[in-house]
């Protein structure tokens, strides 16, 4: 709360992916993100939580530019980075970074944790004129790989999923980025280190100054991590808030399905909803992308997208039963 | 509850990988008891031998792996003892298995329909198909699922609709326990959670008993009423699930620090504790207790000696403090 009023780091307007799907007469696309906007402010941590297929993870690859948007817009500090490529691109990888689900698939086999560090240090430019060395040695200690000079020599397949996600991480440190995408870095982890390496992201947003967009299926992490939790469907913002109130007081029935439905809740008795059916991403779909399980739903859900609603400073759904 | 005779009755059962290094224990000196109509949970981290110990249980250990010690008997009936063709007739009518993948656990080339029809005609031969087809009826509408669906191959199903078919060929015979190994964690929440309900409805209705291992403790503890914790091969404690907390005063510090390593979702917290370390290699277990490297209790005897199993309250604990604690008896 006390650090309102800060610039956004990273924030994007009215987001839209479409991939092309099918030959031929059956040419069409599918629309995983469509129209998302979100902003994260200066050191902030902004939980995107949703199920497979909510587009949670698209959204986090189009910020890298790893996706192509094909509209809207995405600004980070006052730069337009939707359409940016070759340099442009490699100096915005230099300021945000992205930390994969799977630390067994991100590291290279042949390589010492610290040659995956050496690369992104020598190609960027470092604050100070220490010697390689010394600053792996720094970024290990950071991110707790130690005694440093153990786990400079170590493969990947030496160490265990918690010690390779910590090198991803430090990795991704190298280039010394404002905004960190997280991607369910703790979901491939043990339960007993899924902690540490949260906690290791907690103390990083303080002393790095980073900010981050935490990319989760889970809400109790993302309530945990987060400031704010957007909750996806469908490729759409259903709802948005400050992690406490969306838990507390959720408004949305997608949020109330997925609260209902996550351990812990204390729910008892069938869940909030009238199907099992998956969302239409389809680019010809109406309405509101949650109205085929919605315990809820009327008839204009089908055919008109309900608009985003404000609910109280800083939370906002979008639900025509809410509107 | 104490006086029925137990679904499945594990004692001081270990179960070896045969390696080139010589026999590594995955399992070591396990005791469980699963009563009828019983929900137990099995919680463990990977590799902690919970997988092991079920593939043990339905006694399809492969890959070099043998009970080298111990027993383990379901409804009375030592499975070890069994002969192949006798083993071929038990399994599946009085015990099933739901395996973590649907996609492996499905022939791909069957419709879900012949599937469950070649499971119910292979154990009762006196079944005609049309039997057959109308219980595979009523097992998909026991599960939820439209029975249209069942002309389906496994491969035009969504995730959940597939464990859904798992699940119901696991309890075409009406098995008297049914494991369930991580059945729901490659599903999508919502669905996981609509799938547990459904499991418990149909658990209520049929009675049978329920294995559950998993991983995840949130989870488990809604959903069993006993909770075995298991580490390094080794059950370190069993408690009943209402009774969990992450109180160490009454409880394994594996099982508080796994406690306190979980956001819980209806609470504010700034911290979470987690533990020191990773999980042991098992071929290189630490002396003494395998949890002391990673334990902030650990002393001297913690470091030399195996902990015994003490029965404190409702809870079977295998750590030292307990040793000394009023009330803890030497099980």
């Amino acid at each position: 709360m006390q650090r309102m009023n800060k610039s956004p780091v990273i924030s994007v307007e009215q987001l839209k992916v479409s991939f092309p799907v099918g030959t031929g007469w059956k040419k069409d696309a599918i629309v995983p993100v469509d129209g998302v906007s979100f902003s994260i402010e200066e050191g902030r941590v902004l939980s995107l939580v949703g199920e497979s297929g909510s587009g949670k993870t698209t959204i986090g690859r189009t910020l890298m530019g790893i996706v192509r948007a094909s509209g809207g817009k995405i600004r980070f500090y006052d730069q337009d980075v939707t359409r940016i490529r070759g340099r442009k691109l490699r100096d915005h990888r230099r300021r945000a970074q992205m930390v994969f689900q799977d630390p067994y698939g991100s590291l290279n086999p042949v390589r010492t944790v610290a040659q995956h560090l050496e690369l992104p240090l020598r190609r960027n430019p470092q604050p100070r004129n220490a010697p390689i060395s010394e600053l792996i040695d720094e970024l290990l200690t950071t991110v707790g790989l130690t005694p440093v000079e153990v786990m400079r020599v170590k493969y990947p397949h030496e160490l265990s999923g918690g010690q390779r996600q910590r090198v991803a991480i430090a990795r991704a440190l190298a280039v010394r980025p404002k905004l960190l995408i997280a991607d369910e870095p703790i979901s491939m982890l043990d339960v007993s280190i899924r902690a540490e390496i949260l906690q290791l992201l907690m103390g990083l947003r303080d002393t790095m100054h980073l900010s981050y967009l935490y990319i989760t299926h889970d809400l109790a992490s993302a309530r945990f991590f987060g400031d704010r939790i957007l909750v996806l469907y469908g490729g759409q913002v259903m709802e948005e808030a400050d992690s406490e109130t969306l838990v507390e007081d959720p408004r949305h029935p997608y949020t109330r399905l997925l609260l209902a439905a996550s351990p812990g809740s204390g729910h008892v008795g069938l869940l909030p909803e009238t199907s099992n059916q998956s969302p239409d991403l389809s680019r010809s779909r109406q309405g509101c992308p949650f109205a085929n399980r919605c315990p809820l739903v009327m008839d204009i859900c089908r055919v008109e997208r309900p608009q985003r609603t404000k609910i109280t400073e800083g939370h906002y759904t979008s639900c025509h039963a809410e509107a | 509850m104490v006086e029925d005779q137990p679904v499945l009755d594990v004692r001081n059962a270990s179960i070896a990988y045969q390696t080139a290094r010589g026999p590594v224990l995955a399992a070591r000196d396990v005791s469980l008891t699963v009563y009828p109509h019983e929900i137990v949970g099995l919680i463990g981290e990977s590799g902690s031998g919970k997988s092991t110990l079920a593939y043990g249980i339905m006694r399809l250990l492969k890959n070099g792996a043998r009970l080298v010690q111990g027993e383990i008997r379901i409804l009375g009936r030592d499975v070890y003892a069994m002969q192949k063709e006798e083993l071929r007739a038990f399994r599946w009518l009085h015990m099933s298995m739901v395996f973590q993948s649907a996609m492996n656990a499905l022939n791909p080339v069957l419709t879900i329909e012949d599937q469950i029809i070649d499971t119910l005609q292979s154990h009762q031969p006196q079944m005609t198909r049309r039997e057959a087809s109308l219980r595979a009826r009523e097992l998909a509408e026991m599960v939820r699922i439209d029975a249209s669906r069942l002309s389906a191959y496994p491969h035009e199903l969504s995730g959940g609709m597939r464990q859904r078919f798992v699940i119901a060929i696991a309890i075409a015979l009406e098995p008297a326990l049914v494991i369930m190994d991580e059945p729901t964690t490659a599903l999508d929440v919502v669905v996981q959670r609509s799938i547990l309900d459904q499991i418990r409805e149909i658990q209520k209705v049929k009675g049978f008993s329920i294995l559950f291992i998993s991983h995840d403790f949130s989870l488990v503890a809604e959903f069993a009423s006993r909770i075995a914790v298991m580490y390094a091969g080794r059950i370190v404690e069993v408690s009943a699930s209402g009774l969990l907390d992450g109180d160490s005063l009454k409880h394994h510090p594996y099982t508080v620090g796994l406690w306190n390593a979980i956001p819980q979702l209806r609470a504010r917290q700034l911290t979470l504790s987690g533990i020191p370390g990773s999980p042991p290699d098992i071929q290189n277990l630490p002396s003494g207790c395998a949890f002391h490297p990673r334990c902030t209790l650990a002393d001297d005897t913690c470091r030399t000696s195996v902990p015994d199993r003490w029965s404190r309250g409702k809870s079977v604990i295998e750590c030292h403090r307990f040793e000394v604690e009023e009330g803890a008896t030497h099980e």
